[in-house]
């Protein structure tokens, strides 16, 4: 489990991070999402003892990870995949790493096998990786002190959609049992595909937090049938608003059950029924980056 | 399914397979235990070696030591004591080897390891104990492969007939040991100091060059003798033994070049955020 408590990080006048609280409970995967540079990184540091924090707290395991004894085996990390010495072989690395944590160097190849990195790609020397195989390098790494939590800044940048499948079945798998698992990213399909709950910060804040379900649930129903006239008339005879949709079809505020059940009552056949498109979070996001959005499309 | 994604994969792997159901996660049954300080130490020697850099500047420094013996064979058909194979392999030794001391503060920082090496091991006083303790080894691994590689152009220059005594001089081989693992340190302390690989090794380099310029300076002519190192530890391979007022010369460099740069490393290390 991972709690942050009030933190703050400030750089002279500027503020990273202000006032995040959240708790990345055991047995779930925790999304972390914001647009580059929005906080997700530094607080991540601070997590993990590289940054001091200005105020506030933030516990591994109950615990700061500062004081954890040989903190490997109990949380494993990767906040950037591309900072490993670009001389170095990746089963050097992994040998560095086991040697530290004080385990068994059998266990690099179990992890070199784990993240699908072959013999030979592990003789390579890192400069010869492409940002797909650092990843995975840099998640076998954090896998070798078999640790029960995660903390995973971007792990799927870089990886092809196949790549963020098997991420997030992995990263399934260790949740279930009975790991914490918290990762960031500045997108949200890959956080809907990966994780259990979402954290959303931006500009340094917490902008809404909650499981996947509750910030992604549609907030209506989008509906067809063979009379839309009639359909509208049904519905907004039980009070609930309905907006004709420009290409036909209506726009319900009611969940789809309740749709049907009035559709059903009134005798209407349905073409169509659905949840409507998850608007909110996504809205949000959008809100958020629209400044970098503008960067981006000039890149 | 999956071959349907994986024909517009860029990069397809077993693996991307491989986690299915019933798969589970390889667990460990060392128990946890401490970081222990001589593991640290262990790990930090080796990556002073383990890069291809590493690797190149060792094999550089052999055969620079080698052409070094090789030419001291050839003048006067090699008829020197074995003082004088000792200063010819490790005078090169000395002016390179504080390369990879400085190199193993500032690489953690130009190829981002620190995060690494400070996740795993936060107390970060105790990595640069470690590194301390392996640049010293690393000086003394040094000396012996000089004294080896001095004797076995020694023994060659035997064979042809050499007429010099040997001369072991015991006081020359403690002043070479006590210089080289001066120099790593004080390469290691200016990596640290800078914890910029080409700021260091440039500032390391120029500064023997750049202090006799105080000789030029009537006023600075006596501070001169007692702060450039390369001054104050040439005694050392005199083969006599010190005496008190070289001692202190000595010692009041060492404070400067290596105690000072130290310190502000250490406390630059200690606070630094590791991005």
């Amino acid at each position: 489990m991972i709690q942050v408590q009030n933190l703050v990080t400030k750089y002279g006048d500027f503020t990273a991070v202000d006032d995040v609280s959240f708790t990345a409970e055991a047995g779930r995967v925790t999304g972390f999402l914001g647009p580059n540079g929005a906080g997700k990184s530094t607080t991540m540091r601070v997590m993990t003892g590289l940054t001091p924090a200005t105020a506030g707290t933030a516990t591994v395991l109950g615990t700061p990870y500062a004081n954890l004894t040989n903190p490997g085996r109990h949380v494993g990390v990767l906040l950037d995949a591309s900072a490993q010495h670009a001389g170095r072989t990746g089963r050097e690395i992994l040998t560095l790493g086991a040697m530290t944590l004080g385990i068994d160097n059998r266990r690099v190849d179990q992890m070199l096998e784990v993240v699908g990195l072959t013999q030979k790609e592990s003789k390579r020397r890192v400069r010869n990786y492409s940002l797909g195989m650092r990843q995975r390098l840099g998640l076998a790494h954090a896998l070798l002190g078999d640790p029960k939590v995660l903390i995973l800044d971007e792990p799927a940048n870089g990886l092809d959609p196949a790549g963020i499948r098997w991420m997030r079945d992995l990263l399934g798998t260790f949740a279930d049992e009975g790991g914490t698992v918290l990762l960031s990213s500045h997108l949200l399909h890959e956080i809907e595909r990966i994780a259990d709950d979402i954290v959303v910060i931006g500009r340094g804040r917490i902008v809404a937090q909650g499981t996947k379900e509750e910030l992604l649930r549609p907030s209506g129903s989008m509906v067809r049938s063979i009379d839309d006239q009639k359909l509208q008339a049904a519905l907004v005879a039980e009070g609930i608003e309905v907006t004709q949709m420009p290409g036909g079809g209506l726009s319900v505020d009611a969940d789809t059950p309740r749709v049907g059940s009035i559709a059903f009552s009134a005798g209407l056949m349905l073409t169509e029924l659905r949840g409507a498109d998850s608007q909110g979070l996504e809205e949000m996001f959008l809100t958020l980056t629209s400044d970098d959005a503008r960067q981006e499309a000039a890149a | 399914m999956s071959t349907a994604v994986g024909s517009t994969a860029v990069e397809t792997r077993p693996a991307a397979e491989a986690v299915h159901k019933g798969f589970h996660l390889p667990s460990i049954d060392t128990p946890v235990s401490p970081v222990g300080f001589g593991r640290l130490v262990r790990i930090e020697t080796r990556k002073q070696v383990d890069t291809l850099a590493g690797r190149w500047f060792l094999i550089v420094m052999g055969l620079v030591v080698a052409v070094a013996i090789a030419v001291m064979l050839f003048v006067e058909q090699g008829d020197h004591s074995y003082s004088a194979y000792l200063q010819a392999s490790g005078i090169p030794l000395a002016i390179m080897l504080p390369v990879l001391g400085i190199l193993s503060a500032t690489q953690e920082w130009s190829q981002r390891t620190a995060m690494t090496t400070f996740a795993l091991e936060p107390r970060r006083g105790r990595i640069v104990a470690a590194k301390l303790t392996s640049t010293v080894l690393l000086g003394l691994a040094a000396v012996v492969v000089a004294m080896v590689l001095a004797a076995g152009g020694r023994l060659i220059a035997d064979l042809r007939g050499a007429q010099t005594p040997w001369d072991m001089d015991l006081a020359l081989i403690g002043g070479a040991t006590l210089m080289m693992v001066l120099f790593v340190l004080q390469g290691l302390a200016f990596g640290l100091a800078f914890l910029n690989t080409p700021a260091a090794i440039v500032t390391y380099f120029a500064l023997p060059t750049l202090l006799p310029l105080m000789t030029l300076v009537s006023w600075l002519q006596t501070a001169y003798q007692w702060i450039d190192l390369s001054v104050t530890t040439a005694p050392l391979t005199m083969g006599d033994a010190l005496t008190g007022e070289q001692w202190a010369k000595l010692a009041v460099s060492v404070a400067l070049w290596i105690g000072v740069p130290l310190v502000i490393g250490v406390w630059r290390v200690l606070r630094r955020e590791v991005k």
